[in-house]
C-alpha cells in the first residue's frame, strides 16, 4: 500500500486492495438510484461518520450527513477506496452479529462505539478516519460553527489578513 | 531572461531552484556567469496560484513523485518538499536561524556517541558569518536587517507560559517583511498561511527574489518542468553534461563547464546514484561510499494546548515566536546531547484535525489518529488552541539515508528513492524531554489540556552528501565541491555533516552564496 498518498486528495484515499468487502458492493448506477432511499452502505457510513465526529450542535450534526454523502460519492468512483471502506463496514457488521446478535445499525450508540474501538487498529479504519476528518473539517459551515471564519486573504478578501484585525491582541 | 540554444554548452548548469540553487544562480549571474537552470516543477505566479487552502496547495506544490518510506520511525510520507520554481522556499516557514558555534563542532562538543557518525564541520561559525550576513540581507531576516515582528496571539500564549517559568520567548528571526516593505516586496498582511505559498510575496522565496535578479542580468536561462535524469562524465571523470526530460518528455543534453546539483537531500543523492558508470560504479562522486548516508531530518514533534479563553492562533505569521533557552548542550543535566527550539505553529482546521495526533496515513504504521470524543474536544476548542513545534538536532547515523529501489521506477523510468529513518536513542530522549517542557509551558499559561504530536513528514532534510576534509569519509569539500569530480558541486542541505538545531534554509543559503563566490573565483583563475 502506498501510504504517502496521505494528503494527495481532498478526502480520497488511493490504496492498494488485498481482499474484498463483507458487504455486497453496490454499482455506481445503484448508488445513483439510491438518492431517495439510502443503501445499507450509505446508512452505515452516515452512522460511522457521526461517531467519528460526534459534535452535538445541530449545524455540526447536519454536516456529518454531508460528509457521509461525500464519501459515498468518492467510494462510487474509487474502487480501492470502496474496498477499503467496505472492509471496515463489513467488520463492524460481522462483529455486531457476533457480539449482540443484531446488525450494526440496530445497536445503541454506546455499543456501536465499542465495536468501532475494537476495529480502530486496522489500517483501513485509520484510512476511513482520515478521510472523514479531512472531508468534514474542510467545510466552511463547520469552520464557521467552530468560530473560524476561514481564510482572510483569498479572492473574497484580496490583501486581507489579520493585520490591524487583532492578530496581536490576546485579551487575557 | 535569457534563452540559450538548447544543447549548446554554458558556463554552469544548476539543477534545482530552491534555497541552494536560487542563491547560487543569483550570485553567478550577477558576476557575469552564463547559467542554465533546470527545475522539475512548474513556475507559479504567487498572486494567481498561491491560495489559502492547505489541501489544494499541498496537491499543487508538493513533491508528489514517489518517495518510499522505510525504517521503524519513518512517517507515511518521508518528506514534505515542494516542486516548482523556488523549490521548498515556496513551502518553508521562513525561520532563519544561524547554526551555533558548538554545532559546527558537533563531534568535538558531543563526543563519541555510540551508533552515530558525528563529525565536525570543515568550516566554523566565524568563517560562515560573512555569508550568513549576506544571506540575511537577501532574505530580509527580522532581528538582523529588519525589525523583529510583533508577535501574534499564539506567540503571546507561548510568552505567557515562558514568562511564568523564567524562560525567554521572543519574536523570531524570520525572512518575512513583518513590519514594512523590503527589497521591493510588500509588508506581510498576517493572513496565517505561510506554508501554503505566500501570495503577497512578503515571505522570502527564491521564486521572486533570487531568480528574477538573476534573470535581470540576461545570464540565466531558467527551464521549468525539466527533470534531470543523469549527469554524464568525460574521459577524465569530470562532469560533462546533464541529460534531462523537457516539458514534452523529450530528452535533451545540456553541456556545462560546471554542474551544480541543488535538488534537496533526497533527489541529489538519488541523481548521483543513478549517474553511475564504469568510472563511478557506485554512483557519481561516491568514492567514499557516503552518498545517500548520514541522513538527518531534525528531532521534531509538537505540543498543543487547549485554553479556557480564545487564542485564535490561526491569525498572523505561523512561526511568529521562538524560545531559545533549550538550544544548549547539557548532557549531564538532561540525559541527551545537543539542543532544540520551540517555535510557534498553527494549522487550519483541515490539517489540525489529522496532524495533532496523526494516524497511519500521516505518521508511522502503528499510529492511531484521534476520532470520536477526542477529536470533538480538540476541534470544538479550535479557536482556543495554541501550538508549538519542536526542532532539535538529531544524531547522524550511517543507516539513515537514501537508496534506489531495486525494481520500482517513476514516470521517467528512473529508480524510485527509498528513505530509511530510525531515531537514535538520543533523539528519543530529547523528544520526551521537549514534550514535557512544552506541556509545562502551556500549563503555566493556563492550558486545561495538552497534546503531543510525533514527527510529521519532514520538510527539513539534511545529510546524504556530507561535506568534510577527508575524501574517504565525505562526498564534498567545504565549498560543496565533489572530492572526486572537481567541476561538480552540491548546493543543498545534503552537504550538512550534522543537522544543528536550527531550521536549515538560512545555512543552505549562506553555503550556496559562499559556493558561488568560490566558483566565480575558480573560473577566473581557470581552475574550473
Amino acid at each position: 500500500m502506498d501510504r504517502r498518498s496521505f494528503l494527495k486528495k481532498t478526502g480520497v484515499a488511493s490504496l492498494a486492495v488485498v481482499a474484498g468487502g463483507a458487504i455486497p458492493l453496490n454499482s455506481i448506477a445503484e448508488a445513483a438510484r439510491s438518492a431517495a432511499r439510502p443503501t445499507r452502505r450509505e446508512a452505515m457510513l452516515a452512522v460511522v461518520v457521526s461517531r467519528i465526529v460526534p459534535h452535538q450542535r445541530d449545524v455540526l450534526k447536519r454536516e456529518t450527513g454531508e460528509t457521509a454523502k461525500s464519501l459515498a460519492r468518492q467510494i462510487a468512483a474509487d474502487e480501492a477506496l470502496r474496498a477499503s471502506t467496505d472492509r471496515v463496514l463489513g467488520e463492524l457488521s460481522k462483529s455486531s452479529k457476533a457480539a449482540y446478535g443484531r446488525g450494526f445499525l440496530d445497536l445503541i450508540p454506546d455499543q456501536q462505539l465499542i465495536l468501532m474501538e475494537r476495529a480502530q487498529n486496522s489500517v483501513d479504519f485509520q484510512v476511513l478516519v482520515y478521510n472523514v476528518l479531512t472531508d468534514y473539517y474542510k467545510r466552511p459551515t463547520v469552520w464557521k460553527a467552530l468560530g473560524y471564519d476561514g481564510p482572510m486573504n483569498d479572492r473574497a478578501h484580496p490583501m486581507g489578513g489579520y493585520l490591524n484585525k487583532g492578530y496581536d491582541k490576546l485579551g487575557w | 531572461m535569457a534563452k540559450f540554444p538548447l544543447n549548446e554548452p554554458v558556463d554552469v548548469c544548476v539543477i534545482g531552484t530552491g534555497a541552494g540553487g536560487g542563491n547560487v544562480m543569483r550570485e553567478l549571474c550577477t558576476a557575469g556567469v552564463k547559467v542554465v537552470a533546470l527545475e522539475a516543477g512548474p513556475r507559479f505566479v504567487p498572486y494567481r496560484d498561491f491560495v489559502n487552502d492547505e489541501l489544494v496547495m499541498f496537491n499543487r506544490t508538493a513533491w508528489l513523485d514517489p518517495v518510499l518510506p522505510a525504517g521503524p520511525d519513518q512517517t507515511a510520507s518521508p518528506i514534505w518538499l515542494a516542486k516548482g520554481v523556488g523549490g521548498t522556499t515556496i513551502h518553508w516557514s521562513a525561520v532563519s536561524l544561524r547554526l551555533q558555534s558548538h554545532e559546527f563542532k558537533a563531534r568535538t562538543t558531543y563526543g563519541d556517541i555510540a551508533g552515530t557518525t558525528l563529525v565536525d564541520w570543515p568550516i566554523t561559525l566565524e568563517e560562515m558569518l560573512p555569508y550568513y550576513k549576506l544571506a540575511e540581507k537577501y532574505l530580509g531576516v527580522t532581528g538582523r536587517v529588519q525589525p523583529f515582528p510583533i508577535g501574534n496571539t499564539n506567540f503571546l500564549v507561548m510568552k505567557k507560559g515562558a514568562d511564568a517559568l523564567g524562560l525567554h520567548a521572543h519574536p523570531s528571526y524570520l525572512a518575512i517583511n513583518a513590519r514594512g516593505a523590503y527589497d521591493k516586496r510588500p509588508m506581510c498582511v498576517q493572513c496565517g498561511f505561510c506554508d501554503t505559498g505566500c501570495s503577497t510575496m512578503a515571505k522570502w522565496s527564491t521564486l521572486y527574489e533570487a531568480i528574477p535578479k538573476a534573470e535581470a542580468t540576461g545570464n540565466l536561462d531558467l527551464r521549468p518542468q525539466c527533470m534531470a535524469l543523469r549527469i554524464t562524465t568525460d574521459a577524465k571523470g569530470q562532469a560533462h553534461s546533464v541529460v534531462y526530460a523537457g516539458p514534452d518528455g523529450k530528452h535533451h543534453e545540456q553541456r556545462a563547464r560546471v554542474v551544480v546539483i541543488a535538488c534537496n537531500s533526497i533527489q541529489t543523492p538519488r541523481l548521483l546514484l543513478i549517474s553511475e558508470s564504469a568510472q563511478f560504479p557506485h554512483g557519481l562522486a561516491n568514492g567514499s561510499g557516503q552518498v545517500g548516508k548520514n541522513y538527518t531530518r531534525h528531532m521534531s514533534g509538537a505540543v498543543w494546548g487547549l485554553f479556557p479563553k480564545p487564542v485564535e492562533a490561526f491569525k498572523g505569521i505561523t512561526f511568529a515566536g521562538i524560545i531559545e533557552d533549550f538550544n544548549v548542550n547539557r548532557p549531564k543535566e538532561r540525559g541527551f546531547a545537543a539542543g532544540f527550539h520551540f517555535e510557534t505553529i498553527m494549522m487550519g482546521p483541515t490539517r489540525l484535525c489529522t496532524f495533532a495526533q496523526p494516524g497511519s496515513e500521516i505518521s508511522t504504521p502503528w499510529a492511531r489518529g484521534l476520532w470520536g470524543e477526542a477529536v470533538r474536544e480538540l476541534m470544538d476548542n479550535y479557536t482556543h488552541t495554541a501550538g508549538m513545534w519542536i526542532v532539535g538536532e538529531d544524531m547522524p547515523q550511517e543507516r539513515n539515508g537514501v537508496t534506489l529501489h531495486s525494481t520500482r521506477k517513476d514516470q521517467y523510468g528512473l529508480p524510485v528513492p527509498v528513505v530509511y529513518f530510525a531515531d537514535h536513542e538520543n533523539d528519543k530522549k530529547m523528544r520526551q524531554y521537549a514534550w514535557a517542557r512544552g506541556r509545562e509551558i502551556f500549563q503555566a499559561a493556563g492550558a486545561f489540556k495538552t497534546y503531543e504530536s510525533p514527527p510529521w513528514p519532514s520538510a527539513h532534510n539534511m545529510g546524504t552528501c556530507r561535506m568534510g576534509i577527508d575524501p574517504g569519509k565525505s562526498v564534498v569539500n567545504q565549498h560543496g565541491q565533489a572530492h572526486q569530480v572537481k567541476n561538480l558541486f552540491i548546493a543543498d542541505g545534503s552537504v550538512f555533516p550534522t543537522s544543528g538545531a536550527e531550521n536549515p534554509t538560512l545555512t543552505i543559503s549562506a553555503l550556496a552564496i559562499r559556493q558561488a563566490h568560490y566558483i566565480v573565483a575558480s573560473m577566473k583563475k581557470h581552475e574550473l
